[in-house]
């Protein structure tokens, strides 16, 4: 009697699982609810998985020191004061090969300008 | 008859009781192994509920219990969470069963791994023999998840689980 009363139970609740899982406003498959739900370096954040933030801010300063003493030594090597002024005011990449340019530019232009003004004086 | 020879006698007879007693008691086991799954709940922060299909999962579990009080038992269940996403993990449970075949259970539950996930359980466990030891079981479940690093806010997780599977009788 009693195995019969639950086993009845057990189909009844089956049946609503599946017309659960079968009605789909029930369902959100793309919502997280879970981290382990996310790739393994996010975390899921109001249903969405996001990059996980790092430990601290330290990561980041080292980061930009070091991307920075890059671009100061393009700029040293380039002898040009710009360069060094762009590595100052940001440190990326872009910015570096811009600074390294501008040099080149410069000292281009100042050849030049030397040898038109010699020119000119001869 | 000394005194001393009295008292060991008696120490005797009651360490032979005890033990005629105690072998008695036999341990009846039962095993499972089954898969499952249901829906899975939560408020991922937006405030509402949501739900989506849970996470299918492959279950071993273990129920003992002694043979003068079968009424109540102990069962261990480990399960391996296989999809969408992976996972391990298992529970503890107290058994209360209402007949042979039937039993309700209480207890622990939580995943392991790859993040923690704990918390209590509530279910029911019908099985159907087939035979002397084998059978099938039917268990449906609930289970609320406050605790655990799996958790993206302080949020309880819930699941409503319907696990099936092969029954025997050790």
């Amino acid at each position: 009697m009693q195995t019969s009363r639950f086993f009845r139970l057990s189909v009844s609740l089956l049946a609503a699982v599946l017309c659960a899982v079968t009605a789909s406003g029930c369902i959100d498959g793309s919502t997280c609810l879970r981290n382990s739900d996310c790739p393994a370096a996010d975390v899921c954040s109001i249903g969405a998985c996001i990059v996980a933030p790092s430990d601290g801010e330290g990561g980041l300063d080292e980061g930009g020191v070091g991307e920075a003493g890059a671009i100061a030594e393009t700029g040293t090597q380039s002898d040009s004061s710009s360069g060094v002024d762009a590595t100052l005011s940001d440190a990326g990449h872009g910015d570096s090969d811009a600074a390294a340019t501008d040099a080149a530019d410069d000292g281009a232009n100042d050849a030049a300008d030397d040898g038109a003004a010699d020119a000119a004086s001869e | 008859m000394t005194a001393r020879s009295v008292i060991g006698a008696a120490a005797a007879l009651l360490l032979l009781a005890l033990s005629t007693e105690a072998a008695a008691q036999e341990l009846v086991l039962g095993a499972n192994v089954g898969g499952g799954t249901g829906l899975e709940g939560g408020d991922p922060g937006s405030g509402q509920m949501r739900f989506r299909r849970a996470r299918s999962r492959i279950v071993g579990q273990l129920e003992m219990r002694v043979d003068d009080d079968k009424k109540n038992g102990i069962g261990v269940a480990v399960f391996a969470e296989v999809e969408p996403a992976a996972g391990i993990g298992g529970s503890v449970r107290y058994l209360r069963f209402l007949g042979p075949h039937v039993y309700l259970f209480g207890g622990l539950t939580g995943v392991g791994a790859p993040h923690t996930l704990f918390g209590g359980e509530l279910g029911a466990q019908v099985q159907i023999p087939m035979g002397e030891t084998m059978g099938l079981f039917v268990e449906p479940s609930f289970a609320a998840l406050p605790l655990g690093t799996d958790l993206p806010q302080d949020h309880v997780l819930v699941w409503g689980l319907l696990t099936m599977g092969i029954h025997a009788n050790l």
